[in-house]
């Protein structure tokens, strides 16, 4: 009866990572390993039911974690009055992002699980609440990468801590690998679009300023072609404002691999010359 | 013949001192000389080089050896340290053996004898050169000062000999730089658009990453004879350059890669990173006159740097600018060619140099005759808190007259960053007796000597493959980081 009558301020969200900036306006900001972007809400919730449907959980529809990148500051409710500061998140993949949403929360909703629904997903990351001067983080956003490697059911603690109760990791969109020469990275993508999504990303975690020069990706149909494409970006950030690297190798192998689901997708290791 | 196992499974097979054979395997032409002593290869994991060294074996026409250096470290197509020949007629030329920075390169200036720094004059040279030489992600020239249509026109067909022309330096300045700073062959049109954008307000620029200017003084002399006729003393200040040409450089090649590969040209190689033209096809041809351009501005950019770092010294510390007097420029990411001997005749070779010096003996044609009684000589900058070496070439056949072009890395860029996170670098460093400014305190962390081989046992090693020797060690004082 006791263990049926424990409830806890749950919800599910992906963990968020990005290169934060290390100068953030002064207010009650979330620190940044607990950023994140929710998907479900479910409030004060017993957790023993929830504990018992976690096995059951839908798996993301991406086989590769997600990417995306914030490209506006949100004040929520309302600017007029404010409570919180959120940098919105978008992106191709945040499609599927939503998709998932839809069915996380219908999974939820099906077993007898309410599911917070007053608005429609908008995606977004939570940096602050207030007090806060919103007028100085208005100032500060300018555009950033995001990766989300994993789905948690987190716990709210208090205070602006969560802690995960239950994780389902999600393959990484990339890696940084220890090179000697230059800077290198493990990329993947299910396909060769998101692949170049994913390698622009590892490289705009370095140098967020890259994410201006880069136009929409289009007919990315071989290794040629995502080359090709990242170095164009290089050139053009290179040319506007200087950038730290200089050109996207031809080295690298892309490999096609599976996961333990069985899920193709496409793996390259992409040496960038500093 | 001994063998050598390493850690990484490769068995090397000893023909000298700090020489070792990678013999021939399936797919190589040739086999692979790897310069090193046990100790340094016994040093971190040099598996990915060592295979690197066998996949540039596989190049068509390769003659010789392909060969690495002892400051040899994983690269991508080429280790970094590795050179291969090519025959001029028959073989090929790989853009991946030069490298995307054409013409990185080092040049050593010395200043008078007499000429002394306490830590007053430090500060302020320090500042001035800060001050004058723009380092650094996007530090370029001021846009009013960028090249013309008209100067590219110029630089890039006439190599350092422009700058002078335009006040930049001295006539004299031309006669001890490498191929006296320029390579021929080079077309304006080759470049394209494109390269010339991203090098148009770059040019007096060091760059990011380990690119630097070096201030320091002449530790200790182990050639007092060669030290004597090259006018350096114990004692005597010198400054270091280090930068190449460029976004400029780094077009061409990314364009010419990227050209190959889809001319189906990779066919055949282990990695696609060494796709190569034949040296007389159209397109060999015009990768060569680019790549001949991009050096050409390398050598200019160095010579703007030179000017800056006198001018630096005249505000700084009074010291006219013809009193700091250019030593030596060398190439380290380069394809010359070159005549050597090969089994006995002489042959027209297409030497590629990534990562790897010239390193021409006594009687070589193309030196300055103070150099044709020495040999030239050889810059290698070590890491910036131990030191630097001055050597000499020896002309060593085995090596196409190579040596090694500096410490070479041990750990990445990443995992330095992570040993020296969160400690003070720039006190670290002051206490070691060295101060640095940079605009990036990331490229300090990532730029910390133990990032680095020591620079004492490369050279060791090349003195004892009989490549070079050594003739003067350089202790830094000042360095300006990109």
């Amino acid at each position: 009866m006791a263990e049926q009558a424990e409830k806890k301020r749950l919800f599910f969200a992906l963990e968020a990572v990005a290169p934060w900036s290390p100068c953030e306006p002064s207010g009650r900001s979330l620190m940044p390993f607990e950023r994140h972007m929710t998907l479900a809400f479910l409030g004060d919730t017993a957790w023993k039911p929830i504990e018992e449907l976690l096995a059951l959980t839908p798996s993301s529809p991406l086989s590769i974690a997600p990417t995306g990148y914030c490209d506006s500051c949100l004040i929520l409710p309302h600017a007029s009055h404010p409570r919180l500061v959120a940098w919105h998140v978008a992106g191709k993949e945040i499609a599927a992002i939503s998709l998932w949403q839809k069915t996380l929360s219908q999974f939820l909703s099906s077993h007898g699980i309410a599911v917070e629904s007053r608005h429609s997903f908008m995606p977004h990351i939570t940096l602050c609440r207030a007090p806060c001067d919103v007028a100085e983080w208005k100032k500060s956003f300018s555009p950033l990468p995001i990766h989300f490697p994993a789905l948690h059911l987190y716990q709210s603690c208090g205070a602006l801590r969560y802690s995960p109760l239950w994780s389902q990791p999600l393959l990484n969109a990339f890696e940084q690998l220890d090179h000697t020469a230059d800077i290198a990275f493990t990329v993947r993508g299910d396909t060769l679009e998101s692949l170049t999504r994913h390698a622009l990303t590892a490289l705009a975690f370095s140098f967020p300023e890259l994410l201006a020069y880069a136009p929409e990706i289009v007919a990315i149909n071989s290794l040629n072609d995502v080359i090709a494409f990242l170095n164009e970006v290089v050139s053009n950030a290179d040319i506007a404002i200087g950038a730290p690297f200089k050109a996207v190798s031809q080295h690298g192998k892309l490999l096609r691999k599976k996961t333990s689901n069985n899920s193709r997708y496409w793996q390259w290791e992409m040496i960038v010359d500093v | 013949m001994s063998k050598l196992l390493l850690t990484s499974g490769y068995e090397l097979e000893q023909l000298g001192p700090a020489l070792y054979l990678l013999p021939k395997k399936k797919g190589m032409a040739v086999p692979g000389l790897i310069a090193a002593t046990e100790q340094l290869l016994s040093k971190g994991d040099l598996g990915e080089a060592i295979k690197q060294v066998e996949n540039v074996a596989h190049l068509p026409g390769i003659v010789g050896y392909s060969i690495a250096m002892p400051d040899m470290h994983w690269g991508y197509g080429f280790p970094i340290g590795g050179v291969a020949a090519t025959d001029a007629e028959t073989g090929i030329i790989s853009p991946g053996g030069v490298g995307y920075d054409i013409n990185c390169g080092v040049r050593l200036a010395l200043l008078p004898p007499d000429f002394s720094l306490d830590a007053k004059r430090e500060e302020k040279l320090l500042h001035a050169l800060f001050h004058h030489i723009p380092s650094g992600v996007g530090c370029g020239v001021e846009r009013s000062n960028a090249l013309s249509d008209h100067d590219y026109n110029q630089l890039l067909v006439k190599g350092s000999r422009w700058s002078i022309e335009k006040g930049f330096g001295f006539s004299e300045d031309m006669e001890f730089c490498e191929s006296r700073g320029v390579i021929a062959g080079a077309n304006y049109d080759a470049p394209s658009l494109h390269a010339k954008e991203r090098g148009r307000n770059q040019l007096g620029s060091i760059g990011s990453g380990n690119h630097f200017v070096e201030v320091g003084k002449v530790q200790h002399i182990f050639f007092p004879q060669i030290a004597e006729a090259w006018g350096i003393r114990q004692g005597q200040v010198y400054v270091l350059i280090h930068t190449g040409s460029r976004g400029f450089g780094h077009q061409v090649c990314q364009e010419t890669l990227d050209k190959f590969l889809r001319l189906g040209l990779a066919k055949e190689l282990p990695d696609r990173q060494l796709v190569s033209a034949k040296i007389l096809s159209p397109e060999g041809q015009h990768y060569i006159q680019a790549m001949a351009a991009a050096a050409n501005f390398a050598f200019n950019n160095r010579q703007h740097v030179l000017h800056k770092v006198r001018r630096s010294f005249q505000d700084a510390c009074g010291v006219p600018p013809e009193q700091v007097r250019l030593l030596y420029d060398v190439c380290h990411n380069i394809a010359k060619f070159e005549m050597h001997k090969v089994d006995g005749k002489m042959r027209k070779l297409c030497v590629h140099r990534k990562g790897a010096t010239r390193a021409f003996g006594s009687g070589a044609e193309e030196l300055h005759p103070l150099y044709k009684d020495t040999g030239q000589p050889v810059l290698v900058p070590g890491d910036m808190g131990r030191a630097s070496h001055i050597m000499v070439g020896m002309g060593c056949a085995m090596s196409w007259c190579s040596s090694c072009h500096g410490a070479g890395r041990e750990h990445s860029r990443s995992q330095s960053t992570r040993n020296w996170q969160g400690r003070d670098l720039l006190e670290y460093m002051r206490k070691q007796g060295v101060r640095v400014m940079a605009h990036s305190k990331k490229t300090i962390a990532e730029e910390m000597p133990d990032a680095y081989k020591d620079v004492d046992e490369v050279v060791e090693a090349v003195e004892l493959a009989g490549f070079a020797k050594q003739v003067a060690r350089l202790t830094p004082r000042l360095v300006l980081k990109g």
